[in-house]
């Protein structure tokens, strides 16, 4: 059986890094051995004693360490716990519906129905969650000095003068959330949504395989416009790197989108009928090309007008 | 917070910043961990080991610091011992101390009645 001393030693240095282990459990245990025979020899309790004097193991480890750790530090956690709320009360509801509204196509029990879209729902909100979370921890660990909001690196030359104007926030909280919100729409409908709907009473794909390949694309280049969000939100304003992985989101959401429009390949033909009610409209009536256009016009100004936030930061 | 927590933090404030220094100023000569707690238990420093062990560490990743296994004796023990560069430390903390302790010495003359 292990001793309380071997428990201790255990409790301590399974929470400091491989590299140290070894050479602080040796310390640790003369340290302990030490502070034993410093009680008189009839002492019993005195292993036990020592550790008490030693204090809680993970407090030590944090010594040891220099600091306690966090995935989301105190600097990131008001803006992770904001947008976190925020994308709770809209994203599952909106996945939900959509999951609600495309399994009631398919003509299926009002329970199965009911079923399919809380699990939507749940699906994303675990999705958002996990990706926000995900983000955040990024942004905290590259993206920001440590317990520093608007970071400002220290410097021996400085002006009050030139301290950033707080009224000067490029991107607003609202702005900011509403890209992570579109983002976290889409990356949930493109993963927990499985896009079959029934024609004439039988199952058919809407993507075409193509268009089911590329997603994983589209949902890369949207998991990065999160990241990029989440740093604007805590900076508040475009940074020359936030702006080139905001043109690589773009390209990676916006090459294969328009691609599949140009081509018209993102819906199946045998799922056309399907999507479009009534008889008043045919497939062949909308224009692919304007929805193409309209898609990358708007991904262009949006990488432009990040890059010119950059450029004017730069200046200023 | 009650008022004795207060002052217990205060005191603690206080005391933190001093514990360096007077670790630094026993090293002079080569100590292993809990003699060095002892050491400074008798000399009426007070700190908890979970706050003198750790610091050892950090001191000597700083570069203050040398350490050495010793095996001579029946107990392997880490001893640590002031390098050049913690010399230097001590000397210049020392004559910050005592600055800001007469500072200190004279104000409080001053105010107190």
């Amino acid at each position: 059986m292990s001793t309380l001393t071997d428990r201790y030693v255990h409790a301590v240095t399974t929470q400091l890094p491989a590299g140290q282990r070894d050479d602080i459990a040796r310390e640790l245990r003369a340290t302990i051995a030490d502070a034993v025979e410093a009680y008189p020899p009839e002492d019993v309790d005195a292993e036990r004693q020592a550790l008490l004097d030693l204090g809680h193991p993970t407090t030590l480890a944090d010594g040891y360490r220099g600091g306690p750790r966090a995935l989301i530090g105190p600097g990131v956690y008001p803006a992770w716990a904001a947008l976190l709320k925020l994308l709770l009360a809209i994203v599952p509801v909106i996945v939900g519906g959509v999951a609600l509204a495309v399994s009631a196509t398919e003509g299926e029990g009002a329970g199965e129905v009911i079923s399919a879209a809380i699990f939507a729902a749940f699906e994303a909100a675990l999705q958002v969650a996990v990706w926000v979370t995900l983000a955040f921890a990024i942004v905290e660990r590259v993206g920001v000095d440590p317990g520093t909001f608007a970071p400002l690196t220290p410097a021996a030359q400085w002006a009050p003068e030139d301290l950033p104007d707080p009224e000067a926030r490029q991107v607003g909280w609202g702005e900011a959330s509403w890209s992570v919100a579109v983002a976290a729409v889409g990356i949930a409908l493109l993963t927990a949504v499985d896009y079959v709907v029934q024609v004439d009473g039988r199952p058919v794909q809407v993507l075409t395989d193509l268009a089911l390949t590329w997603r994983w694309v589209v949902v890369a280049g949207l998991v990065l416009g999160v990241i990029v969000a989440a740093h604007l939100l805590i900076r508040g304003r475009w940074t020359m790197r936030s702006a080139t992985a905001n043109l690589v989101s773009n390209l990676l959401v916006g090459v294969p989108l328009v691609t599949l429009l140009l081509t018209d390949r993102l819906v199946t033909p045998a799922a056309r009928p399907g999507l479009l009610p009534g008889n008043s409209i045919e497939w062949a009536d909308l224009n692919l090309g304007v929805a193409a256009v309209i898609i990358g016009g708007i991904l262009l100004w949006d990488t432009v007008d990040a890059f010119r936030g950059a450029a004017r930061n730069r200046r200023g | 917070m009650g008022s004795d927590d207060l002052l217990a933090l205060h005191g603690q404030e206080l005391r933190r910043g001093t514990v360096v220094l007077a670790v630094l100023a026993l090293l002079g000569e080569a100590r292993y961990g809990y003699a060095l707690l002892a050491d400074l238990a008798d000399a009426g420093v007070e700190v908890e080991g979970n706050t003198l062990y750790p610091l050892l560490r950090r001191l000597e990743k700083q570069g203050l610091l040398a350490s050495e296994w010793n095996t001579d004796e029946s107990r392997p023990r880490k001893f640590y011992a002031l390098t050049d560069q913690g010399h230097a430390a001590l000397g210049a903390l020392t004559a910050e101390w005592q600055t800001l302790s007469t500072s200190l010495d004279r104000l409080l003359r001053k105010v107190s009645p």
